[in-house]
């Protein structure tokens, strides 16, 4: 942080230096804006005491000022004098945290009136329920195989959707390593000793909550569920499983690099999938994936695997971004 | 009136939900906060988004060979999926971002980070301009 720092005639320094009473002297040749010199020292003021309204600063600080004013020997009294008089900026503030309400609460009327306008709560006839939605309900099953519509309209009809959702996952989790990994300090040498009940207690529930999470993935076509919702919990599994065997054993079940080669393969077999799919589907070509009967845990065709390959990318990139930012707390 | 508001009550909470929001994002100078109420805002989306695919009497879109039942809209849902997934991704990197500002500026306060950036380089004015 110092060595970046210019030397020490920079404005901010002195400004600094001014706030903190050091040294006065600096402070002769160089006219200080009004305003500038009141934001640092209430933000230098803000710092010290939290959450104190700018009015009660004010007359606080004022206060201090008159009683300055006996010390004859206090240096800093003839530069305070100078941001006494209000700058443009208090009333600037002051403008915009009112404007700002005023947007917000007419902003809230106006959409609050538009919302009374909209089709009923509930309405079955509402023209949200059009025939793309008749059709999904109608056919779904016949064409998908899904018991669970969601699944089979998010991973069959809009399956380029969710591949594409699932890049930005991916490409999320890798802007974050990139902008956490410079900071890598040689961590680990910490030992942090887990905590006794969180310890005992992990240990009871760490195998339930893996079970879950792979029964809610591989359900996913026949309840509820699915790839993102199984793969959260699996990635809650993994933190909690970090929490228990510490950084360092699970980073050595789970590196880094493992992890990013599962993401990738796992991105890459969803994008083979549905690639065949539709190749084959739009050049009538006929090689179609057996659907199986509706309900049963191998059926729907392409569902569950791609199922489990979302799990899987979800799962890697929760676990990620915990092990980033556990790595900067430290 | 109020018969309205009560049948619509899910849209308003949205909206009033999404106004908190974005008065966090106007009004707090953290950034940690200002986060806080994107997500606030992506919440409010998602429950106006899971409201609008209710359908009255409408049971959730699992289909079940035993009887005929009338389901909720199926679209909807897959919206909220995908919205939650983004706003995840979308969260960690602003949390990414807000570190490495952290670490340079050693402040979370937009002002102070504005005001710091601006002494360390004096060129860019345009920094100035943005700040109210």
């Amino acid at each position: 942080m110092k060595d970046d720092r210019p030397e020490n005639n920079s404005t901010f320094e002195r400004l600094m230096q001014w706030a903190k009473a050091e040294d006065p002297s600096l402070l002769q040749e160089e006219p200080v804006d009004p305003d500038h010199a009141e934001l640092v020292a209430y933000l230098e003021y803000l710092k010290k005491n939290e959450s104190v309204s700018f009015e009660e600063y004010r007359r606080e600080t004022s206060g201090e000022k008159s009683e300055h004013g006996h010390g004859a020997e206090e240096p800093a009294a003839p530069a305070r004098k100078k941001h006494r008089k209000p700058g443009t900026l208090r009333r600037a503030i002051r403008v915009y945290r009112v404007l700002a309400v005023l947007i917000v609460a007419a902003l809230m009327c106006a959409l609050i009136a538009t919302v009374l306008y909209m089709p009923a709560f509930g309405d079955p006839d509402s023209p949200m329920i059009n025939s793309v939605v008749d059709r999904y309900i109608d056919k779904g099953v016949e064409e998908t195989g899904a018991v669970n519509l969601v699944a089979g309209m998010i991973l069959d009809y809009r399956a380029f959707d969710t591949f594409g959702e699932s890049t930005v996952l991916f490409a999320a989790a890798m802007s974050t390593v990139l902008l956490m990994r410079r900071s890598k300090r040689a961590c680990g040498h910490v030992a942090r000793e887990t905590d006794f009940i969180l310890n005992r207690m992990g240990r009871i529930i760490l195998p339930a909550v893996f079970v879950y999470g792979i029964y809610v993935v591989l359900n996913g076509h026949i309840s509820p569920g699915g790839g993102f919702s199984g793969g959260t919990v699996l990635g809650c599994g993994f933190i909690l499983g970090a929490l228990l065997l510490g950084e360092e054993r699970m980073n050595d079940i789970l590196t880094p690099d493992r992890l990013t080669k599962l993401t990738v393969g796992c991105l890459l077999a969803y994008g083979a999938m549905k690639g065949y799919s539709f190749f084959t589907g739009a050049n009538h070509v006929g090689w179609e994936i057996p659907k199986g009967t509706p309900g049963d845990i191998i059926s729907a065709g392409f569902i569950l695997p791609l199922n489990i390959c979302v799990g899987i990318i979800v799962a890697c990139t929760m676990y990620t971004f915990y092990t980033l930012f556990v790595q900067k707390e430290e | 009136m109020l018969e309205l508001i009560v049948q619509q009550r899910y849209y308003i909470g949205a909206v009033i939900l999404f106004t908190i929001g974005l008065a966090t994002l106007f009004l707090h100078r953290n950034l940690i906060k200002k986060i806080i109420g994107l997500n606030l805002m992506d919440t409010a989306v998602f429950l106006f988004l899971a409201s609008m695919g209710y359908v009255e009497g409408g049971t959730a879109p699992i289909f079940s060979f035993a009887a005929e039942r009338a389901y909720i809209n199926p679209v909807p849902g897959g919206l909220v999926l995908t919205g939650i997934v983004v706003a995840v991704s979308t969260t960690a990197v602003f949390l990414a971002l807000t570190c490495r500002l952290y670490e340079k500026y050693r402040s979370l306060d937009l002002d102070v980070i504005l005001m710091r950036a601006r002494e360390r380089h004096p060129g860019t004015e345009h920094a100035q301009n943005t700040q109210v």
